[in-house]
């Protein structure tokens, strides 16, 4: 390389950083508002909340799928799909204290068909991670179904970007990447108690995207809660309320309950406020579903919403 | 190939440690009675630790030094003067009958002398000396084919002396001054105050931890949690190399594989219900619910046995009973300090 080389190289390089900074900023200062930076092919905000009922998580899901419209109003053909499921404590599928793993498997292949490039599975447990891979049967299912698993945990380079949230109490957190960059990011929490916040569902289970989560704990959990909320919202959100436990949350094991129902929504405030509702809960008692549905994020009534069930 | 300097001039340091090196075997053996720490220097013991040391990207010192010596000096320098189980096979030889020896043909070329690497082969005795480790070098080399594997009574120039009577009345001295210094030696190595210890689910009451443990690593290598770690020097020789678990970088998930692994029962069997490896204690004044009021409960999130109870107002206490020490709670706390840390419990 010679000098003159040298000089357009670094000049090229330099104006390619600075059009990549513009870049990311609109994108930060965007969804720092809550407004959702729109993709070609991510389909828009759905006004309907499905709920499914059955005992077949497969059939339910293919039933969820057909009243929202089909798959393909969400999944464009060549789509980075990222899922969040919970997986975040080592007990096995049938203690219910995880995202059901063949719940999981079945949207991954359901995904698969209809021609998304990749499906990404991730989170960020808060226990070994090695071991709530192999024990939720978490990782034989999606690496069975075609899909790519693994968890957050040790690689704050490599999954977490810092981002503004620009709320009372959370300025910058480190959020997951996969998240960020996905053309497709569905949130797929379970219906469980929580020590903490009483309950937990999709807005909790955000909280395994981010890395430096424990300061939550230190400000106001709640408040932190629905800033995220704010600051992220699925392209749709699949509330796992086959069965969960319904004390000695989120360890567990616990005594369980059978709800028999899966929860689709594009609203992730209503989809929580229905499992609120179903695990015996007033949605506005919980405070962080309040404190989003306050800010905007969504509709805590949701009987408001157009519900169909299948 | 060029020979090192050092490896020139053996003798004069070779003829020392010949002098002290069976006091230096009494004194492990004495200091087997208080700490298991010499079984590290045999074969066995030292390899797999220093498999586990390389395994977590440490330095295998011991190896390493080994090797070293090995290469400036002459090879097999650790089996002849550091290695218990080398001093205990050479002590044993004494008695050898059968030995490499040299026949009447010889010419006193000594070259079954400068074949043989660790000096064991004695022309002026005619014969090796216990430390020969049977390599035959120099049966090949002899130019006469004199030296040869015979019993030990066909030499001609017979050693007058038995194993017992080589001993001189200053040897003995020696041996019982090693003795009692090694007696000494391995109670200075405990230290005055006991440091408080997290050990392996399972793992016996302290002192017979000590006593059991050899120190192989097995079970630091195999903890998938990776909360266990070999305790270094600072805590003192009695407790090096012996696995604690570091709850702040990792919490012990109960697996209980350490005690599936471990050689010496230092980790005993025992059931999930019996593992009682210290007890929470938090310290409210730091506590973000007792001091600030916040709504934190990371420790009742994390608990795995459900230790962590609150009270009418929300604030955690621990439920000493269900506590099992696993370090979950310390290991959750967001404080920069944890305000909840697992005591071992003084058995």
């Amino acid at each position: 390389m010679n000098r003159r080389d040298f000089i357009k190289f670094t000049a090229c390089a330099s104006l390619g950083s600075i059009l990549l900074g513009c870049g990311n900023q609109e994108i930060q200062t965007q969804t720092g508002q809550g407004t959702e930076a729109i993709k070609d092919g991510v389909p828009p905000a759905l006004t309907d909340l499905i709920v499914v009922q059955g005992n077949d998580p497969v059939v339910m899901l293919s039933k969820g799928f057909d009243a929202l419209g089909g798959i393909n109003t969400f999944i464009k053909q060549g789509n980075t799909v990222v899922l969040k499921p919970n997986f975040s404590v080592p007990r096995l599928p049938e203690e219910a204290c995880t995202t059901n793993p063949l719940l999981v498997s079945s949207l991954i292949k359901m995904c698969l068909q209809a021609g998304a490039k990749e499906v990404k599975v991730i989170d960020y447990p808060f226990t070994n991670p090695i071991i709530c891979l192999e024990k939720t049967g978490m990782k034989k299912a999606v690496t069975d179904a075609g899909g790519k698993i693994y968890t957050l945990n040790n690689g704050m380079e490599k999954y977490f970007r810092s981002v503004k949230i620009n709320g009372k109490m959370l300025g910058e957190v480190y959020f997951s990447k996969d998240v960020l960059e996905a053309d497709v990011f569905i949130n797929m929490p379970i219906l469980k108690h929580h020590d903490i916040t009483e309950v937990t569902m999709g807005l909790k289970n955000m909280m395994g995207l981010v890395w430096d989560r424990g300061v939550f704990h230190t400000y106001d959990l709640h408040q932190c809660i629905a800033e995220l909320a704010a600051f992220k919202k699925p392209n749709l959100t699949i509330l796992d309320a086959l069965r969960g436990i319904t004390n000695k949350g989120p360890m567990g094991p616990g005594p369980i309950k059978e709800y028999n129902q899966l929860v689709f929504g594009s609203d992730p405030v209503a989809v929580d406020a229905y499992g609120a509702f179903l695990f015996g809960k007033k949605p506005m008692k919980i405070d962080y579903l309040r404190m989003a549905a306050q800010k905007g994020v969504g509709q805590i009534d949701w009987e408001k919403l157009n519900v169909i069930r299948v | 190939m060029a020979r090192l300097p050092l490896r020139e001039h053996p003798i004069k340091v070779n003829y020392l440690l010949r002098k002290i090196r069976y006091n230096w075997l009494v004194f492990l053996l004495i200091l087997l009675l208080v700490s298991n720490l010499p079984l590290l220097l045999t074969p066995f013991h030292l390899l797999t630790e220093e498999m586990t040391r390389l395994w977590q990207g440490k330095m295998p010192w011991i190896l390493s030094g080994m090797l070293l010596t090995g290469i400036l000096y002459f090879p097999r320098f650790w089996c002849i003067y550091i290695c218990p189980t080398g001093l205990l096979l050479a002590a044993m030889a004494r008695w050898r009958y059968f030995r490499l020896t040299i026949g009447e043909n010889c010419v006193d070329c000594s070259t079954c002398e400068k074949v043989c690497q660790i000096q064991a082969m004695k022309l002026a005795e005619r014969r090796a000396s216990e430390d020969c480790m049977l390599c035959g070098r120099c049966w090949q080399a002899c130019p006469t084919k004199t030296a040869k594997w015979r019993d030990t009574h066909s030499i001609t120039q017979q050693r007058s002396d038995t194993p017992l009577a080589a001993l001189s009345r200053r040897q003995l001295f020696a041996i019982g001054a090693a003795v009692v210094v090694g007696g000494f030696g391995g109670q200075l190595l405990k230290p005055a105050t006991t440091v408080a210890t997290i050990r392996p689910p399972g793992a016996l009451a302290e002192n017979n931890f000590l006593q059991q443990c050899s120190r192989c690593g097995r079970c630091v290598k195999v903890c998938p949690a990776e909360c266990l770690f070999p305790m270094s020097l600072d805590t003192g020789l009695h407790t090096f190399l012996t696995p604690r678990v570091v709850p702040r970088k990792a919490r012990c998930e109960l697996c209980l594989s350490c005690q599936e692994v471990c050689p010496t029962g230092a980790i005993a069997r025992i059931p999930l219900e019996r593992v009682k490896m210290g007890i929470g204690e938090l310290i409210r004044a730091k506590c973000l619910v007792w001091s600030e009021q916040k709504l934190c409960l990371l420790c009742r999130e994390q608990c795995p046995v459900h230790a962590i109870e609150v009270d009418e107002q929300n604030r955690p206490y621990v439920n000493e009973t269900a506590c099992v020490g696993c370090g979950a709670c310390e290991n959750g706390c967001p404080l920069p300090e944890a305000a909840i840390i697992v005591r071992p419990i003084s058995k």
